[in-house]
């Protein structure tokens, strides 16, 4: 979609929407450690308007700290689906990009896009908090100009998710609607 | 064609027998028929209102049954033909799988000419002769209901029959005294009474209090309640245990006031008709029937214990003795007559289609039940007293009364009561009708339309009380005004003054309607929600579908108030110390029974000597 | 009739724009306090606009809406009556008794949507909310009917009234301010009483299934519940004519409630029942007993 596209209203909402991110407290892997330091006193994530929340309905960002074992890929297709739109996905991480260091482990998964639609990648291993905030001001800025639109991607390819996450899961994905 | 009570209750006892003999041929007619009757009743004594009619009926010997509705006893003979006509609008369809309906029919309609017959008695003869056959006949009802029903009834006897002994002495000094039962002879000398009358007020307001459910001789009612059939638990608690109330009203306010204002009092002042001790009484009910409501698991007990509190607001109400209180603890028979009626009828709709009363066991029932979850949800809302509502108004007029005189340990326990009761109230709602359904109640109904349309008429009833409160107040400001008894002021259908402030409850519920509207509206331009499956919640992202096969034991509903209850437990329970009593005085009476009875016969001759020997010195 | 519509209107946004700024500017105060930067003022906005536009949301059935419609209905309906300074817009019905009432229908509501969720995380939410209310209404209660009782009058406007003439209720009965504080502590569901949504331990209570514009609207909710029963305390103890006066001690009120709660850790519920029955409660009855005392 392009800007010239887009309402007024749309981008009144999306500029509203850039400016309040509420990420779901929910950590896959060690990279969640990087989180605390970001959303303390010497980093405050708060003064950007994101905020840690404790369910699935109540936030935006599904944030991906780090390497997802196959078991915990389940949940969180199962939690990102209970999100609701606009919902954003970031990557956390060079395990989410290649498998990082776990590139060769039979137990977790390599590319996190195949699974679902990731706005953005934070990579590193891990990334510090200065990295962390720095991706999230670019997803902010992403957000008030419609860039990050993985939601809407998710929605329209949901087949070529599907297949995907098929064929990593087997008979054990459990899909809501 | 002019209606009598007297001709009412000949009517009734006629038509008992053919309604026995119709509820045999078939239930549904026999329950139209009692339908009907009983709409004759609320039909007779509503055109009755501004009149005053005496009627007998003749017995054989010297004695008549004597009745008669006038201003004073209306709002009570009103409010009572009312629950009995919705009660048996419910029993249409309700009495469907129950064993003995026929029976139960014929004492319904017994129990409602009891109910015209108490409250419509002009002397204290006929009141004691109805209040026994309300006994009786509640007996039979009761032990027609689970289980242990039948220890239940027994139990309802027995202290049916402590009141009616009380009463009995009662009517015999004042017989002697005044040589007549006629209410209006002894209204008339209640100040020639000075010596009787402390014994008189103990007697009576005593059986009052038994019947009413008051602490501390409100333990019947958790077991009756518990037990007895569904139906009739909506007439025990919205009328029968009224009469306890109205016993408390004759004797409290109706005679004295009366004998004041004929003796030429222009202004009966709470100093005249305030009885502290009963009040406190009252007050220790509203404390003891709250909390023991809180920690009930069973949907009818939890009623039952909260009939103790609100009956606790009844005396508190008319013991407290200025105006605004008699009218507020008056007018809050009504709203708790109807209340109670609610919830009961809700319970019973929900038995009907569950087969169980337990709370534990359900959930989710507002997915299949609108009509029951909408008439509990109103129900439960005046209950707690929340505005725009009846109950608001009447526990609105006492705490004016209590604050007024500023009484601070009775004002506190009045809204300690009220603030508890958001507890109790919300308990059943929660665990019964909100949360997630049960599979096995998957194919369950509403319930048929008979018993909808009589939830339904007491729903609308509590909400027109509510929005336009001078339906309510007005019969009974008509009493304090007939006793010169200092009122409040009311204009219009909804505009109540009283010494402290005003309060318009039609204004109350207008604002209500335009915030409540405003945000419907909002809601609706906004983005359209999507309606998702009750299973599909947010569980930590574990997939509960999978790993239980019972979902069922996600809704939370076993010891809703556990953490409250750990802080409340140490409390002394009066129940128990009754069971303390009752175990020693059975041993005692062991004892006594091993002496005298299992030592062989010459112990018992023995005995039998001595208590001659002791009957001739004394001279007996 | 249109006059006093109008009125309406402006009050509600006015009480509205007011709070949700004042929380902003709390949520910099206790950044501050952490040694944080916090958000802009206008944070609150950014959070209730981008929750009422969302794209989806989700709804458990009929309940679980009108529980939603009922709770910020009659919260806005209770603002109505709720005066400000020495102005209301119904002045003869800012009746405290209807207020704190029509207050629980939003409470009512709101359990009621929660539970309707089905959600048993929401249910024990409620549970604990119901509960905590039953432990601090009865503190609250003891002072309030105290000043009902020597205003003479249960319209708010009276009190102040009573007030203006008697010095305020701050210095007359301390004891009775500081319990209707820590009351106020608990209505707020500031910490150290904010066990009802405990967020890292019951996923946030009752609010666990709220999504999009359902938490957008039970967030107006709570500002305005805020309202109300801030201004309830500054009417009660430091009742005085002016409007301007009323808000900068309806601000002090506020963020010294704020600054509290954000050196506080979270009580157990039962904890919050035993604290609030003995302490507050002991202390109001000692407060009522002086004030009794003197006047007689």
């Amino acid at each position: 979609m392009s800007m010239s596209t887009v309402s007024l209203m749309e981008k009144i909402k999306n500029i509203i929407r850039g400016h309040s991110l509420w990420m779901l407290h929910y950590c896959t892997g060690c990279g969640a450690m990087e989180l605390p330091p970001t959303m303390t006193a010497r980093f405050d994530m708060e003064r950007l308007g994101f905020a840690p929340m404790a369910t699935p309905r109540q936030a935006d960002i599904l944030l991906v700290t780090g390497y997802l074992s196959v078991k915990t890929l389940r949940r969180l297709i199962y939690t990102y689906e209970q999100m609701q739109d606009p919902k954003w996905v970031v990557g956390f991480g060079s395990c989410t990009i290649n498998g990082g260091i776990y590139y060769d482990s039979y137990a977790t998964i390599k590319r996190l896009d195949l699974y679902l639609p990731v706005d953005l990648y934070i990579a590193g291993c891990m990334p510090r908090p200065e990295a962390v905030i720095n991706g999230f001001k670019k997803l902010m800025d992403m957000i008030k100009s419609g860039e990050a639109n993985g939601w809407k991607k998710y929605k329209e390819n949901l087949e070529w998710y599907r297949a995907n996450q098929r064929k990593i899961l087997g008979d054990s994905l459990y899909v809501t609607r | 064609m002019a209606f009598t009570i007297g001709s009412l209750i000949y009517s009734g006892s006629i038509f008992s027998v053919i309604i026995y003999l119709l509820t045999r041929f078939s239930v549904k007619l026999g329950s139209i028929f009692t339908t009907v009757l009983f709409g004759l009743y609320v039909y007779a004594i509503y055109i009755l209102k501004d009149s005053v009619s005496i009627s007998f009926i003749h017995l054989p010997g010297a004695y008549n049954l004597t009745f008669k509705a006038d201003l004073f006893n209306w709002p009570f003979l009103m409010i009572g033909t009312i629950v009995l006509f919705v009660s048996a609008l419910f029993s249409i369809h309700g009495l469907k799988s129950f064993k003995s309906a026929a029976s139960f029919n014929f004492l319904s309609v017994l129990v409602g000419t009891s109910v015209l017959g108490v409250f419509g008695a002009n002397d204290l003869l006929t009141l004691f002769i109805f209040w026994e056959l309300m006994t009786w006949a509640s007996f039979f009802l009761v032990s027609m209901g689970k289980k242990e029903a039948r220890s239940a009834a027994l139990f309802f006897l027995f202290m049916s029959m402590i009141s009616a002994y009380l009463m009995i002495y009662g009517m015999f000094l004042v017989y002697n005294k005044v040589g007549s039962f006629s209410l209006d002879v002894i209204a008339n000398n209640w100040g020639d009474l000075s010596d009787i009358r402390g014994r008189l007020f103990v007697l009576f307001v005593l059986a009052g209090l038994i019947k009413g459910g008051v602490w501390p001789v409100h333990v019947w009612l958790r077991t009756t309640h518990g037990n007895a059939p569904n139906i009739f638990s909506s007439v025990l608690s919205g009328i029968l245990i009224k009469f306890g109330s109205f016993i408390v009203y004759l004797f409290v306010v109706f005679f004295p006031a009366f004998y004041l204002t004929t003796k030429g009092v222009s202004s009966v002042g709470a100093e005249k008709l305030s009885h502290p001790i009963l009040a406190y009484i009252g007050a220790i009910s509203i404390m003891i029937g709250t909390l023991s409501a809180i920690r009930q698991n069973d949907f009818k007990k939890l009623i039952a214990f909260s009939s103790v509190s609100h009956a606790g607001y009844i005396v508190l109400g008319i013991a407290f003795g200025t105006g605004s209180a008699i009218l507020g603890g008056l007018s809050h028979i009504w709203v708790h007559a109807l209340t109670a009626a609610g919830m009961f009828l809700s319970a019973a709709a929900v038995y009907y289609v569950t087969g169980t009363t337990n709370m534990d066991e359900m959930g989710g029932l507002v997915r299949k039940m609108p009509i029951t979850f909408t008439t509990y949800l109103v129900a439960i809302i005046s209950v707690a007293g929340i505005p725009p509502l009846a109950g608001f108004v009447s526990k609105w007029l006492i705490y004016q009364a209590l604050i007024a005189k500023g009484n601070y340990l009775l004002t506190f326990i009045a809204f300690f009561g009220s603030v508890g009761s958001f507890l109790y109230v919300f308990r059943p709602l929660a665990t019964v009708f909100l949360g997630q359904l049960p599979h096995k109640y998957d194919s369950v109904k509403e319930v048929p339309w008979s018993m909808q349309l009589s939830m339904l008429i007491v729903t609308i009833l509590t909400i027109v009380f509510g929005v336009f409160p001078s339906f309510m107040l007005k019969p009974i400001i008509r009493i304090e005004e007939a006793l010169s008894i200092p009122t409040v002021k009311i204009e219009g259908y909804s505009n109540i003054y009283t010494m402290l402030t005003q309060l318009d409850m039609f204004l109350v519920a207008i604002i209500f309607g335009i915030g409540f509207i405003f945000v419907t509206i909002l809601f609706f331009l906004l983005a359209k929600s999507t309606k998702v499956e009750q299973y599909e919640q947010y569980t930590a992202g574990e997939i509960v579908q999978e790993i239980s096969t019972t979902p069922e034991i996600y809704h939370y509903s076993k010891n809703y108030y556990r953490s409250f209850e750990r802080v409340i437990e140490w409390a002394p329970s009066l129940e128990e110390y009754y069971r303390i009593a009752a175990r020693h005085i059975s041993r005692f009476y062991d004892i006594l029974d091993g002496i005298i009875f299992k030592s062989g016969i010459p112990m018992y001759v023995w005995f039998i000597t001595i208590t001659i020997l002791v009957l001739l010195l004394i001279r007996w | 009739m249109v006059n006093m519509i109008i009125l309406a209107v402006v009050f509600v946004i006015g009480a509205f724009i007011f709070q949700v700024t004042l929380s902003g500017f709390s949520r910099k105060v206790v950044a501050r306090i952490q040694k944080r930067r916090g958000p802009t003022v206008f944070q609150n906005f950014y959070d209730i606009g981008k929750l009422l536009f969302k794209e989806s949301s989700i709804s458990h059935g009929f309940i679980f809406d009108f529980g939603i419609w009922m709770a910020l209905g009659s919260t806005i309906a209770t603002l109505l009556f709720m005066p400000v300074g020495g102005w209301a817009l119904m002045p003869k019905y800012a009746n405290i008794i209807v207020i704190i009432y029509l207050l629980a229908v939003g409470s009512l509501g709101m359990a009621m949507s929660a539970v309707g969720s089905g959600n048993p995380l929401a249910s024990i939410g409620v549970s604990r909310a119901l509960t905590q209310m039953f432990a601090y209404e009865l503190p609250f209660v003891v002072i309030a009917v105290l000043i009902i009782y020597l205003a003479k009058s249960s319209n708010i406007l009276k009190i102040i009234e009573y007030q203006t003439q008697n010095g305020w209720n701050l210095f007359s009965m301390p004891i009775g301010a500081l319990v209707a504080y820590i009351s106020l502590m608990g209505m707020l569901g500031k910490k150290p009483f904010d066990t009802p949504i405990a967020p890292a331990e019951i996923a946030s209570g009752p609010l666990v299934e709220y999504s999009g514009k359902y938490l957008g609207f039970l967030m107006i909710q709570h500002e305005f519940a805020t309202f109300i029963e801030v201004g309830l305390f500054v009417h009660l103890f430091m009742g005085s004519t002016s409007i301007i006066g009323f808000l900068i001690k309806y601000i002090i009120v506020y963020i010294s409630a704020v600054m509290i709660s954000s050196v506080m850790a979270r009580l157990k519920i039962d904890e919050v029942v035993k604290f609030y029955w003995r302490w507050p409660l002991g202390l109001a009855i000692l407060q009522a007993i002086i004030t009794l005392g003197v006047r007689f």
